[in-house]
């Protein structure tokens, strides 16, 4: 028995209550992993996964797949509320590594070591200085797992010019830390 | 008028991003053949340490639950057509000045019924 495409959950969400509930749990994890890497917390994490759920449900039978799928529109929603999130606050937070809990996803090895090490730290604090876009696109690759083309199709832009941005967005990461003084082989 | 503009900056945006990343290949093909100095550094090290501090993390299973059923709830009271309308600030300063104006019109009225006026006092022979 073929699983559904994305088209007919969204369609059957549209029409049941129950089958929002199946697009949630196919996407609550992805969207509190984005969202946790861009605001830094637990507390503001949750808030914004909400709102963004229930925006959401209130536009869904508005969303028509014109060529944005519905993982990109809904990381759209997502990426809408942390924007305003910090422009309400005006301040880059910084993730506080001693709070980070990680827990492995059920398709990944099953690692749950904190690391605090200098290094590490370091290594946030540069990339919470890096310009929104560029933030934003390395969470997407390495916290979401996502393709340059699937990032392309969230960010408005095309493959080439992720893979573009990407490559100058780790020159632009590595030169800071070497400001710093923190070489990485 | 709009959408034309925005459907320009998009092309634009589009055309920028094709350029840029035919740039970055051909930079990328020049510094392959020798023709460009190879001065940087490969970057998969960095590649390697920046995945390790952006790694995945997950949402308490508390919070799971609890968004789930309220979602859920809610989806039930669209579903019965139960809308719980925001506050629009501007719908209510629209019944108020529409109040306020009639109040006004009613006094001016008034005002004008009332008045004491001098009356004409006819002096005929």
């Amino acid at each position: 028995m073929t699983e559904p495409d994305e088209g007919t959950r969204v369609e059957a969400a549209k029409a049941s209550p129950d089958a929002f509930g199946e697009l949630y749990e196919r996407y609550v994890d992805r969207i509190y992993n984005y969202i946790y890497h861009r605001v830094g917390n637990v507390h503001d994490a949750e808030d914004l996964t909400s709102r963004t759920f229930y925006r959401a449900l209130s536009h869904l039978s508005g969303y028509e797949n014109k060529g944005v799928p519905f993982s990109a529109w809904l990381y759209r929603i997502a990426h809408n509320l942390v924007a305003n999130w910090h422009r309400d606050r005006g301040r880059r937070p910084v993730v506080a590594l001693d709070d980070v809990v990680l827990r492995a996803r059920a398709d990944m090895h099953p690692e749950s070591v904190v690391e605090s090490n200098d290094e590490t730290r370091l290594l946030s604090e540069a990339i919470e200085r890096l310009e929104g876009v560029r933030r934003e696109l390395l969470v997407l690759k390495f916290a979401e797992g996502l393709s340059n083309a699937e990032i392309g199709a969230i960010m408005g832009r095309s493959e080439g010019a992720i893979k573009s941005l990407y490559h100058r967005t780790l020159l632009a990461l590595r030169k800071d830390l070497s400001k710093r003084g923190v070489k990485v082989e | 008028m709009m959408a034309s503009r925005s459907g320009l900056i998009r092309a634009l945006q589009r055309a920028l991003g094709a350029i840029d990343g035919a740039w970055w290949w051909g930079e990328g093909l020049m510094r392959e053949a020798g023709l460009l100095p190879r001065t940087r550094a490969p970057l998969e090290p960095l590649e390697d340490v920046v995945q390790e501090t952006l790694r995945p993390v997950e949402p308490s299973e508390t919070f799971r639950q609890s968004l789930r059923s309220d979602l859920a709830f809610a989806a039930h009271q669209r579903s019965a057509g139960l809308i719980i309308e925001r506050p629009r600030p501007f719908r209510q300063g629209l019944i108020l000045g529409i109040v306020f104006g009639f109040l006004a019109i009613l006094g001016t009225t008034l005002l004008i019924a009332f008045w004491p006026r001098q009356r004409v006092t006819s002096t005929r022979p």
